[in-house]
């Protein structure tokens, strides 16, 4: 099966990632180690870019809006995602509970649905 | 009382008799899940009426004849939707008319000896235990053991359903079968007190196991591994003071500072070993204890016998082949400045197994530093900090890491 995990990270993790410096380059190096460990268990993986730069569009009482930001205006933003290929959810959640977002974070892991 | 003071009690009371409760009333009433039930209905009970009522003399019978009006009414409710079902009249009967008197018999051991039948699957014994025995949380322990609520939920169901269609009774086995059976008692024990949880100061379950163990030594005296297993708790969690600094960093054992350690608790641990070694009956847990007896002994000695800890490594890698034992060995050999030697052992491993598996990394990282391999070296550290679930060792691996 293939699970997605959908990582929330902390405002405070976001802004590590774009600083220069020790900060941002433990950060970085913490993701690099992550990857290495998982990779064979990995099919898919991305980063996003900031949710500043994030467009939202939706329908509002049968109009169209546009607007700027994230769709969801939470404490933790969507920073990127991963996609497993695990035989069981117990699998996905100990591939995740390694994931260098975890102690400010928070991860989501939802099963794909396979197309035939 | 107030009524926080009053659920204070009652947390207690619950701590001290929910085993002992669910085990008696499921070795008489033949059901775990109905057992458990009910001493969950007479627990929230207690919660609605203490407050008001004041807290009973006995909370213990309290609780007791709550929960098996509890069963009985299930089971006769039962009875009125399907007759002649005799066994649960028989249950009814036998739960309404055994006495209390004298106290009540001890059945925790009983009830941990259902949890670990070998019919039922090896990884939810521990689980099963954690909830029967100690009324833990389903969602306390599938935070310690990685599983999702409600897989937990379903597979503990499913755990005592296995039970109930076996018809498991509570009755210690026969000594020869005890004896196969002990084995997965104590394994399960064990399981609850791992390092892979040990940093969640909100989810330790490490006392929890440190009480299954000497519940399991006390009454199987006759049980060197008993006695081995609970040494071993014992002396582990005798460091527990001494394995972070007071803000939060995390101490390797053979920089910890052995004044924090907890004597009195390493004396009983001790005690406990030498009494285990005169049944004569060896076994890895004992060999474990006995590793940890060598690293107590620097609180004396001022220094570890590296040479006394392989040679123990060397014996448990024989009568139990684990990965632990192996990369104990491994580490061993890297304090002898051995390296070539300890590399060998790790090599060996199977690759699969040790792919995801923290210490191996760990160890590996520092044998190839030592080899003068930096490059691989750095790459294994980089590993052993990946599969890392707390902070403070992450922490610690990345400044050793350099």
């Amino acid at each position: 099966m293939k699970v997605m995990m959908l990582i929330q990270e902390s405002a405070e993790d976001f802004s590590a990632r774009g600083s220069e410096g020790p900060a941002a380059q433990a950060y970085w190096q913490l993701w690099q180690d992550y990857s290495a460990a998982v990779n064979d268990k990995v099919v898919a993986g991305n980063i996003l870019d900031h949710s500043d730069k994030a467009v939202t569009i939706r329908f509002e009482g049968g109009e169209r809006q546009v607007q700027d930001g994230p769709y969801a205006d939470s404490k933790e933003i969507l920073g990127g995602y991963m996609i497993f290929e695990v035989e069981t959810m117990d699998e996905a959640l100990e591939l995740a509970s390694t994931c260098p977002c975890l102690p400010k974070g928070a991860l989501e892991l939802r099963p794909l649905v396979e197309m035939s | 009382m107030t009524a926080e003071g009053t659920s204070l009690v009652v947390e207690r009371v619950a701590r001290e008799s929910y085993g002992r409760l669910v085990a008696w009333l499921a070795a008489h009433c033949g059901d775990l899940a109905l057992a458990e039930d009910a001493m969950g209905d007479a627990l929230s009970a207690a919660l609605s009426t203490w407050p008001e009522q004041g807290v009973p003399s006995d909370p213990q019978a309290w609780l007791l004849t709550a929960a098996r009006r509890r069963v009985i009414d299930r089971v006769r409710r039962q009875q009125t939707r399907d007759h002649g079902m005799d066994r649960l009249r028989q249950q009814a009967e036998e739960i309404q008319t055994s006495s209390l008197g004298g106290g009540l018999a001890d059945r925790r051991l009983e009830l941990l000896f259902v949890c670990a039948h070998p019919e039922i699957d090896a990884q939810i014994r521990t689980p099963l235990m954690l909830q029967t025995v100690l009324g833990l949380s389903a969602q306390r322990i599938g935070n310690a053991f990685l599983l999702s609520p409600t897989t937990l939920g379903q597979r503990l169901v499913r755990a005592k359903r296995r039970i109930q269609e076996l018809g498991l009774s509570m009755e210690l086995p026969a000594p020869k079968e005890l004896q196969e059976r002990l084995t997965f008692v104590l394994e399960a024990v064990y399981a609850a007190f791992g390092t892979h949880w040990d940093h969640q100061q909100q989810g330790t379950l490490d006392r929890e196991a440190l009480w299954l163990a000497s519940l399991l030594a006390t009454h199987l005296p006759q049980s060197a591994e008993a006695k081995g297993l609970y040494a071993l708790i014992l002396f582990c969690s005798a460091r527990q003071e001494a394995r972070r600094t007071s803000a939060g960093d995390f101490v390797p054992l053979h920089q910890q500072d052995t004044a924090l350690w907890n004597h009195e608790q390493i004396a009983t641990a001790e005690a406990t070993v030498r009494q285990a070694a005169a049944l004569r009956q060896p076994g890895p847990f004992q060999l474990e204890a006995a590793i940890q007896s060598v690293h107590a002994h620097r609180h004396v000695s001022g220094q570890t016998n590296h040479r006394a800890i392989l040679t123990l490594y060397r014996g448990l890698a024989r009568m139990a082949p684990s990965l632990g034992a192996h990369i104990g060995m491994a580490a061993s050999f890297q304090q002898l400045g051995r390296a070539s030697e300890d590399l060998e052992v790790l090599d060996q491993l199977p690759k699969e197994r040790v792919v995801r598996h923290q210490p191996y990394w760990a160890v590996r990282a520092h044998l190839l530093r030592d080899a003068g391999q930096e490059e691989l070296a750095q790459a294994a550290f980089g590993q052993a900090i990946a599969l890392c679930s707390d902070p403070a060792v992450q922490r610690w691996l990345t400044t050793v890491r350099g």
